[in-house]
């Protein structure tokens, strides 16, 4: 029998925390053991999660030593992996070889079960897709302890169901990966300042086209006519022929520093937050400012910063990005979304603005339209704030993504997610009828429950 | 040793902690030989060499505890090797009573391993260039303690073996190491609540940097030597009472 370790675990996000029972499985054949003689376990890569979805008291598979290689080759860009390999240690293997991960979150120290179990998503959505769109098949442990693989040809309803399951049908044992050719190490991007919402979404428009990746971050300190003032920025891959790194010079970069777990709640208030978004703003001018930039400059901005999590404090913070729908209101809408937070005074240090097309899978989070992502201190107010944000977004046809969720009702997630949900419900209850992989998140949105 | 063209076999090479020195070994450029009993594990680790370090690896299976196993034919079945690590161990079962659970405990730490190392060594001795064979035995075999003595007093004979083999062989260009490691942060200690466990890697890079500096005895990390020291000198009257 495996040997456990009795924990206290939390997503990112550092709320809620558990009394987990983890379980380090270094072979295949210790998962099957798990999954074959417990019920209520779920698998967690680097619990870069927000949320509760990588919880679970009764057993937490912790992912981290399931972390060989199978296979790369180099001619097709076609990489095959165990779920626990990191897109941190990915990068550094192919980007010196010309090729590149076609779905890049905001953080690297993600793992690559991880990133398939929540379709993960980037700053490329709209032009390259979710995660799952670029993985050719995953090895999937069964309840009961069948290894089966599954795709898009093979077992494609277990695919699906896995692809943003988060952890449901099984444990992910590998993942094979289609990447893209890239020529060198660097991205030509163009960065402005806008001066408000609307002038956001009309760079957002005007760059779509030309450009393969596209963000915005938001002050959110700002009100009025600046409500959603902020700085934009596009960016496409640097061609050999444009200079830019050579492929050869990417390294895989450790933290600068790391934020020490001890900083007090207070730091983060609404007024640092304020100075901090008003240097950030200014630093930009209007005009668009070309510039040639290295990988984790604009992908991992964060990942600089070690345990950034902590910058919250010991309370810990929500994560929460929602999606709006493309109408031709949703400027407007997205305003009044900006407006009610700042009516209920609770302001998030960043915010992030994302275009997205629809996404494959059932509870992919993905759909053609624009997602906001803020965080908030866990505090009274924001918990009472959240349930009605939650609402609201609902009632906008709008839903928010599960992997960074610690809040939503099991009513609002079937509103938000719709038929695809309950045909994702059906089949999971399918593939998994004695609930042996259940989390918090399941428990809590009414998927399954732990018996 | 600065020539990277020269081959390591590693026995027991999927073990956590040899897995650690494989990659260590890997990152160096040596050629590995890897010897296991589970072919999907070796093949497992062997991609994974050859995709993150660029190093082709061979596989030979052998099964210590199968019906027609034999040394002599396992070191035959490895055509080229310069350096030999054993790292293959069990803990043995709980029945300290079961005279099969111990003559197993004694064969897998200790006759298997001292009569591979003798072979080892007997076809290095006739090698121009120079080998090594180091050992992983075990503080456990430094003291005998109720919990796990079967294991421990195996050990502990490996421990005197690699001595006196390393005595053997001192006038041929055979290096033989014996390793002691402590806690290593592996599937064995997890869960065990002690600060002092230690990395695979840090372990693995001491084990591979003491082999190149031609080390006799090691304990890693390397604190262990005064723990067991002073576990060592504890009279047998106060030793006998207490439960460590």
């Amino acid at each position: 029998m495996s040997k456990t370790k009795q924990e206290i675990l939390s997503g990112w996000g550092r709320v809620p925390v558990a009394d987990c029972q983890s379980y380090r499985p270094e072979r295949s054949r210790d998962i099957k053991e798990i999954a074959a003689t417990q019920h209520g376990v779920i698998a967690r890569g680097l619990g870069r999660s927000y949320g509760d979805a990588s919880l679970q008291p009764h057993g937490t598979i912790l992912m981290e030593r399931m972390n060989h290689y199978l296979s790369f080759d180099k001619e097709q860009g076609i990489i095959c992996a165990q779920a626990g390999v990191t897109l941190s240690e990915l990068m550094a293997l192919v980007i010196p070889e010309g090729w590149f991960p076609r779905a890049i979150p905001g953080s690297r120290y993600i793992s690559l079960g991880g990133a398939f179990a929540c379709n993960v998503h980037g700053k490329n959505q709209y032009y390259g897709g979710d995660f799952a769109e670029h993985v050719l098949a995953i090895r999937l442990m069964l309840a009961g302890g069948e290894s089966v693989e599954c795709s898009r040809e093979v077992r494609s309803e277990l695919f699906w169901a896995t692809a943003g399951g988060m952890g449901m049908t099984g444990v992910i044992e590998t993942v094979t990966l289609q990447l893209k050719r890239i020529t060198t190490a660097s991205l030509s991007a163009t960065t402005c300042r806008v001066e408000s919402l609307d002038d956001m979404i009309a760079a957002f428009e005007h760059y779509r086209e030309h450009c393969e990746y596209m963000v915005g971050w938001i002050d959110h300190m700002a009100d009025g006519k600046t409500l959603g003032r902020g700085v934009f920025e596009a960016a496409n891959h640097t061609t050999r022929e444009e200079g830019g790194t050579p492929l050869s010079h990417f390294k895989e970069t450790k933290p600068k520093f790391n934020v020490p777990s001890f900083i007090p709640s207070f730091v983060l208030n609404r007024y640092s937050m304020a100075l901090y978004n008003r240097w950030r703003f200014k630093k930009y001018s209007t005009w668009r400012q070309m510039e040639t930039i290295d990988f984790n400059t604009f992908f991992h901005p964060l990942d600089s910063m070690g345990n950034w999590n902590h910058l919250y404090g010991k309370r810990g913070f929500f994560q929460y990005q929602c999606l709006f729908p493309e109408t031709p209101d949703v400027v407007a809408r997205m305003k009044t979304f900006l407006g009610a937070l700042q009516r209920e005074k609770v302001f998030s240090f960043l915010a992030v603005i994302k275009y997205h097309r629809d996404g494959e899978g059932l509870l992919t989070f993905s759909k053609r339209g624009y997602s906001i992502a803020l965080d908030f201190a866990n505090t009274a107010k924001v918990r009472n704030v959240l349930p009605q944000l939650d609402r609201w977004v609902s009632e906008q046809g709008g839903r928010i993504y599960l992997a960074k969720d610690a809040m939503l009702t099991p009513e609002l997630f079937a509103t938000m997610y719709g038929p695809n949900a309950v045909a994702w419900k059906e089949q999971i209850e399918k593939i998994d009828p004695q609930h042996s992989f259940t989390s918090l998140m399941s428990e809590r949105l009414g998927w399954k429950k732990t018996t | 040793m600065t020539t990277s063209s020269e081959t390591f076999l590693i026995i027991g090479a999927t073990s956590s902690l040899a897995q650690a020195l494989c990659h260590e070994l890997a990152s160096q450029g040596y050629d590995m030989v890897l010897v296991g009993r589970d072919q999907a594990e070796l093949d497992l680790l062997s991609a994974d060499l050859t995709v993150r370090n660029g190093i082709s690896t061979t596989i030979v299976l052998a099964d210590f505890l199968a019906k027609d196993f034999s040394t002599p034919r396992l070191i035959e079945r490895v055509e080229h090797f310069n350096h030999v690590i054993i790292a293959s161990g069990d803990m043995g079962g709980d029945d300290f009573t079961d005279l099969a659970n111990i003559t197993q405990t004694t064969w897998l730490n200790y006759t298997v391993p001292a009569h591979l190392a003798t072979l080892a060594a007997e076809r290095l001795r006739d090698k121009e260039t120079a080998g090594t064979i180091t050992i992983i035995s075990s503080v456990a075999g430094d003291r005998g303690r109720q919990s796990n003595y079967i294991y421990g007093s195996a050990k502990a004979a490996l421990t005197t073996f690699t001595s006196g083999l390393r005595n053997r062989y001192a006038k041929h260009k055979v290096h033989v190491m014996t390793v002691k490691p402590g806690f290593i942060d592996t599937p064995m200690t997890w869960g065990m609540k002690s600060p002092l466990i230690a990395s695979r890697e840090f372990v693995a890079k001491k084990i591979v940097s003491a082999i190149e500096k031609r080390k006799d005895v090691i304990y890693v990390p390397f604190f262990w030597r005064y723990i067991m020291l002073i576990i060592m000198h504890i009279p047998e009257k106060i030793f006998k009472k207490l439960s460590l």
